[in-house]
């Protein structure tokens, strides 16, 4: 029987959710079209309008993306649903702002002043929404070069999304003449309360959900090069089974329902009973803070999330496991679940750092040779005057010196910082890897 | 992989949406070249929001007269109290402003007591406007006397742009 996470099997489930959120993108538009068509009020008018609203319904659908739900981002990933998330928010930006120039440019007068005091409510409102969309989409994609920090950015991309959404449809029912027939309203309507109840989703029931299932952090250790491991136990419940590789949110010593979470992946095995474990480095402001967490804090885990497993290629003849830094975490989970489990396929872990000293793990991963077929192949940036194996970056041709012909047929999984990552990818498609044998997990889900 | 199919997902949706605007545009507005037709609305399109689109609104037409083409010259108030309103917001004039409510011929369509009606959301055009539009257009009672009747002037010798 296949198995339910087999290729074929997720890819079918990945073609009906992505048709359905196209669907569900363009229904807006689509039901305009559909019944009695009114006298047009100009080609580019119509188009305009058109484009306004099909901008607005891609970013009422915006919270449905990340509000995480297991069943329809599991064909994906919900960190590729993340950069979905980030990606069309500027085709809808795009839009929106295409639907105000064709206005601007061909029907000047009907945008009125700009001043709120003189100006119709609804056209101020739309002026707010897209000056909102617009700071949304500045304040993500460069959140790190404006030195955002991570939990400001988040309430407020929260509160600005919801007002920005709120104003939008003020402006559509201001202006009318489009949403006047009932069941145009009720699509309209429909469409708002879905967004409503997504929001009370996330901000109630799930983080109210989280309560009822507390971890309680039983142990931290220090790992090298400024990393931390933190084991979790399951506090008055089984706890949850999770596939190597994967990650979760974590919530630490605050309620869920402070919206404080960040993603992590899991390093521990999966074949571990109960207690998970994440090894995290101290890289910024909340990182900093794990040196901190004492045994006995309690913890929220929302997860498993992600596709970036080993669990998902079960007929892959070896792996091979590409990691910078503290990108080992999630090749960490994979290579001791594999050992659990005596997997007896080769396995090759290439492993670049900076330092000898801040080789995260290494004493562990010498340990896995018995249980393991595991050839390990470390790159230092800085290696020590007897440094007799590769140094440098893992750029293409360290990565050709390091993965041998025989290596080629095995699947990839690349974890690194994202320069390493686009640097491996392109290493692999020269080597003729195809693109479905080589996975990578996105972290910058801010 | 996974990240190109993202991308190509991105398009998909925005292209859909795209293709479907022009779809709308061009069902709309059959006759139209990808040009605004601010005649499209015709002499019999509603003067204001709400109006039913097969209503019989030509209510009186004849030949323009001089005492008219004077008053059309010279309404500046009128024209002033039209911008300061925003009226252009909901409606065009000799193809400026909301082509979907054209006012261009309209003191020929409607007498000057249905004008009123119309303009200040009273009368006939209460019972088919939106509320949310009675509402809006009941604030134009209170403007001083002499702006409205400026601006009912200056609408009543609006013609077709030519």
């Amino acid at each position: 029987m296949k198995p339910p996470w087999s290729r074929s099997g997720r890819g079918f489930r990945a073609t009906l959710w992505t048709l359905g959120y196209v669907a569900l993108a363009a229904f807006p538009v689509l039901v305009l079209l559909v019944g009695e068509l009114p006298k047009g009020g100009g080609y580019w008018w119509d188009f305009a309008m058109a484009l306004g609203f099909g901008g607005l319904a891609i970013m009422a659908l915006q919270s449905v993306l990340t509000a995480r739900f297991r069943r329809a981002t599991a064909p994906f990933g919900v960190d590729i649903i993340y950069y979905f998330h980030r990606l069309v928010a500027v085709g809808a930006f795009g839009l929106i702002v295409a639907h105000y120039i064709i206005l601007r440019m061909r029907y000047g007068a009907v945008l009125g002043p700009v001043d709120p005091l003189s100006a119709p409510w609804h056209m101020t409102a739309g002026r707010i929404a897209l000056l909102l969309f617009g700071v949304l989409i500045v304040s993500s994609w460069w959140r790190k070069p404006l030195r955002i920090k991570y939990d400001r950015w988040r309430i407020g991309h929260a509160i600005m999304a919801i007002a920005a959404v709120i104003l939008a449809v003020i402006h559509i029912h201001g202006v009318g003449h489009y949403t006047r027939a009932a069941w145009r309203e009720i699509v309209w309507s429909g469409y708002t309360v879905v967004w409503v109840l997504v929001i009370g989703y996330v901000r109630i029931v799930r983080p109210w959900s989280l309560t009822r299932t507390p971890y309680r952090v039983v142990a931290v250790d220090k790992e090298r090069g400024r990393s931390w491991s933190l084991t979790l136990a399951p506090e008055g419940h089984s706890g949850l089974s999770f596939r190597p590789g994967q990650f979760a949110w974590l919530s630490l010593g605050t309620s869920p329902f402070r919206a404080r979470e960040h993603p992590f992946s899991f390093s521990g095995s999966a074949a571990e009973a109960a207690t998970l474990r994440f090894t995290i480095k101290e890289l910024g402001d909340f990182t900093r803070t794990i040196k901190d967490v004492r045994p006995g804090q309690i913890a929220y885990v929302d997860g498993p999330h992600g596709v970036f497993t080993t669990d998902y290629h079960a007929r892959a003849p070896g792996f091979v496991f590409i990691a910078g830094g503290i990108g080992i975490a999630p090749c960490m989970s994979m290579l001791r679940t594999l050992a659990d489990r005596a997997d007896s396929r080769p396995v090759r872990l290439i492993y670049g750092n900076r330092r000898w000293e801040d080789v995260v793990f290494r004493e562990e991963i010498e340990q896995f040779r018995p249980k393991l077929q595991l050839d390990v192949v470390h790159v230092l940036q800085e290696p020590p005057a007897d440094w007799t194996g590769l140094h440098g970056i893992l750029s293409e041709p360290i990565l050709r010196a390091a993965i041998p012909e025989s290596a080629w047929r095995a699947t990839f999984f690349l974890c690194g910082p994202k320069p390493m990552i686009d640097s491996a990818e392109r290493t692999l498609h020269q080597l003729g890897i195809p693109l479905h044998r080589v996975h990578c997990e996105l972290f910058d889900m801010a | 992989m996974r990240e190109i199919i993202a991308r190509a997902v991105c398009v998909l949706t925005v292209g859909v949406i795209v293709a479907l605007s022009f779809l709308f545009a061009a069902a709309h507005n059959p006759q139209s070249a990808a040009q605004p037709l601010p005649e499209a609305a015709g002499p019999a399109v509603a003067m204001a929001e709400g109006e039913k689109p097969d209503r019989p609104t030509v209510i009186g037409s004849g030949p323009r007269d001089e005492k008219r083409d004077t008053l059309l010259r010279d309404n500046a108030r009128g024209r002033a109290v039209y911008e300061a309103q925003n009226c252009a917001t909901c409606h065009s004039l000799a193809g400026e402003g909301n082509p979907r409510r054209p006012l261009d011929d309209v003191g020929a369509r409607l007498t000057p007591d249905q004008l009123r009606a119309w303009t200040t959301g009273t009368g006939e055009a209460a019972a088919i406007l939106s509320e949310a539009v009675v509402k809006r257009k009941q604030r134009y009672s209170s403007l001083p006397a002499e702006d409205l009747e400026a601006l009912m002037a200056y609408l009543s010798t609006r013609t077709t742009a030519k």
